[in-house]
């Protein structure tokens, strides 16, 4: 299997987040970063910083990165809730919408 | 069925795709690429216990999403340096600049 280059996102706090770029890809704003011309990659790795996203939410948009991967193309009916705390509601939906995923 | 693990050490998280199948010595070796750092250099955790490496994760129980820590080996010595997980912090929201 010929592994994707992972990319490494970072929270408002400086927190590091290393996901699959497959992963990554789910957001439309990422994916369009890393396939523009844009010079992202540094250490082989590309970073992208988020200064807008905290740390608690950004671990739940990865999260969400791997939900979406492993249900998106099932049929199966028994998908599991995605859950999410209602107090981070808002934020997250914030950031969804700026990552356009 | 994939599933990931969240591998955890000071302020890093690596989601990782793997598989019930997998033992935590494979682990290692996907780590190996992302850290920079030799498998036999890294001691793997889960809720504090080390993880033997010749296990799979299934073996091991360690489920979809769940949460490792991983420890590096101490430069010049045989030791392991402790689980080390930084939190966030949300009442201590003022970005606050760590030395290095």
């Amino acid at each position: 299997m010929a592994e994707k280059k992972a990319v490494k996102l970072i929270s408002a706090e400086g927190f590091e987040f290393i996901v699959d770029h497959d992963a990554a890809c789910v957001s439309n704003t990422i994916k369009n970063m890393l396939s523009s011309q844009g010079n992202f990659i540094e250490n082989e790795l590309g970073e992208i910083r988020f200064p807008e996203i905290s740390t608690p939410v950004l671990e739940v948009v990865c999260k969400s990165f791997y939900f979406k991967l492993r249900y998106a193309n099932t049929a199966s009916k028994n998908i599991p809730e995605f859950k999410v705390a209602p107090e981070m509601a808002l934020e997250l939906l914030m950031a969804a919408n700026y990552l356009d995923m | 069925m994939s599933m990931y693990v969240r591998i955890k050490r000071e302020k890093l998280t690596v989601f990782l795709h793997c598989d019930g199948t997998d033992t935590v010595a494979q682990i290692k070796g996907k780590l190996q690429e992302l850290l920079q750092k030799p498998a036999e250099e890294q001691r793997l955790y889960k809720d504090g216990a080390a993880l033997e490496e010749d296990k799979t994760l299934a073996e091991l129980s360690v489920a979809n999403d769940d949460e490792l820590a991983v420890a590096y080996k101490l430069e010049g010595s045989n030791e392991f340096e402790p689980v080390n997980i930084d939190r966030f912090d949300s009442s201590a929201a003022s970005h606050k600049e760590d030395s290095p």
